[in-house]
């Protein structure tokens, strides 16, 4: 074959390849646009994570054990041990520490208002609660969001709020039949009503897609001091009032502005979470949860489950 | 016939791999972090697989797993499909360089890569209203996500060389 010819053919092919990649991506865009127009791909959606949920989870599980096998060389077995018996402690005590300051304050508080009476009996954590595995992560960077193992069939439904036993992890945005996914306080959508536990003073703790959260809007009466513990306010109604969020790093703070700013370190380690306790006897104001639905920034992204004032941004 | 029932069992297995992709990049990758970073293996894939085939191939796998994330994580349509693909085309572009170097190309297009689906889901997240600024630590953990995913689109698009191979010579036996 001439080889001028075959350097034509060569030529003509790659400029297709050219002219259809560049289709296919002006396709890709088509799909953006209409996706925007009509929502999402749910049913597909519920048919593949339905489909594909067991090998997540087994896969998952697989991988966990190769990290542990990998960090925990048997040289330093008994030094891991160690380790994890001195975080425990560290999380029981920090537990113990907001328990008894929380007593402390309440007792200060009830002995002022004796006559006082709870006035939202919805906040209530009766302790019931479902054990959820992380059986995945959202490669997107933009996009923070953990899927559990369990959904609908376990009785997950939108909105509840996740823990684990070190503070606040976030909350129930979307449930499938056998998995659920998770928002957590760092996603930039987050935003939990939240109170300084020593100075009682109050602001919204937003995620920002990092290891770090910033509260905002504290009112500048009285300072913020860097240690201080950071608790669910339970205002609005999202969350359950007194769940640790986490511990002040560095406030910010300006003679001009109105408010402060307080950078939080999470007590809860969102790199290495594996299991977490949903709170399926929370009961969010229904009141609230519906006024709170317009305010909602993402709108068909989080579905109805991101409804609540301070839930998503 | 029977070149049109291979072809369907092509596409077949090429989706079942893309699925496989997609569940071990969102099961099992995040697991293995270093410090908290972890590749993309969905980005180091589609810019192995169009270095070695072209731009038309670059798109079409990236769109796919993308839209396969899309689809299963109920993102909005398209918010890593269009991403992936823009990643999968200009990796695509690169394809006649790509014997000029076997190292720093696939390597350097990697990083590229990574950087562009990046920047292309954060237009993509403003267009839908969550974009926002990016914090230091975020611009700390995209650069070694970047250099990752590029080392890791090398080591896919070194298993790739032999298929690329036979894909040369078969071209060659039937001009």
């Amino acid at each position: 074959m001439d080889v001028r010819t075959l350097g034509g053919r060569s030529r003509s092919w790659r400029r297709r390849g050219r002219v259809l990649g560049g289709l296919i991506l002006v396709l890709a865009v088509g799909v953006l646009g209409l996706g925007m127009a009509l929502g999402q791909l749910s049913t597909a959606g519920e048919f593949l994570r339905w489909l594909v949920a067991p090998w997540e989870t087994r896969w998952s599980r697989e991988a966990r054990a190769v990290r542990a096998q990998v960090e925990a060389p048997r040289s330093v077995e008994a030094l891991r041990a160690e380790n994890e018996r001195l975080r425990r402690e560290i999380a029981k005590l920090t537990i113990d520490q907001v328990r008894f300051a929380e007593i402390e304050q309440e007792n200060r508080r009830l002995r002022a208002l004796l006559h006082f009476t709870e006035a939202h009996p919805y906040y209530t954590v009766r302790g019931a609660s479902v054990v959820g595995e992380v059986i995945g992560r959202d490669p997107s960077l933009v996009v923070q969001r953990f899927i559990l193992n369990v959904g609908e069939l376990q009785g997950i439904r939108p909105g509840m709020p996740v823990v684990t036993d070190t503070g606040l992890v976030g909350q129930v945005i979307r449930v499938h039949k056998t998995t659920c996914e998770v928002l957590p306080i760092t996603a930039r959508e987050s935003a939990v009503n939240a109170i300084v536990q020593s100075s009682r003073l109050t602001g919204v703790v937003e995620g920002q897609n990092s290891d770090t959260l910033v509260m905002k809007y504290i009112p500048v009466d009285r300072p913020v001091q860097v240690g201080d513990l950071i608790l669910t306010s339970g205002l609005g109604s999202v969350y359950p009032p007194k769940l640790v969020i986490g511990q002040v790093i560095r406030v910010q703070r300006h003679d001009y502005d109105m408010f402060q700013e307080a950078y939080i370190r999470p007590t809860v380690d969102f790199r290495r979470v594996e299991q977490v306790l949903i709170l399926t006897d929370f009961r969010p104001n229904p009141e609230l949860q519906g006024a709170g639905k317009g305010t909602s920034k993402t709108g068909s992204v989080e579905g109805d489950g991101a409804s609540g004032d301070a839930g998503t941004k | 016939m029977r070149g049109r029932s291979s072809r369907g069992v092509w596409i077949g297995a090429g989706l079942l791999a893309g699925v496989v992709l997609v569940i071990l990049q969102i099961s099992v990758v995040p697991w293995l972090s270093i410090k908290g970073v972890y590749p993309n293996v969905l980005v180091a894939v589609t810019v192995a697989v169009g270095l070695h085939f072209g731009p038309w191939e670059g798109v079409g796998l990236g769109a796919v797993l993308g839209a396969l994330v899309d689809v299963l994580l109920g993102h909005p349509a398209g918010f890593l499909m269009v991403p992936l693909g823009l990643a999968g085309y200009a990796s695509g572009l690169a394809h006649r360089r790509v014997l000029e170097s076997r190292v720093l190309v696939p390597f350097g297009m990697g990083v590229v890569a990574a950087w562009l689906d990046l920047l292309a889901q954060f237009a993509v997240a403003t267009m839908w209203g969550y974009g926002g600024r990016w914090t230091v630590a975020q611009m700390r953990w995209a650069f070694f996500y970047a250099l990752f995913t590029g080392a890791l689109a090398w080591g896919f698009f070194l298993l790739l060389l032999p298929v690329h191979r036979l894909q040369r010579q078969e071209r060659l036996r039937v001009m």
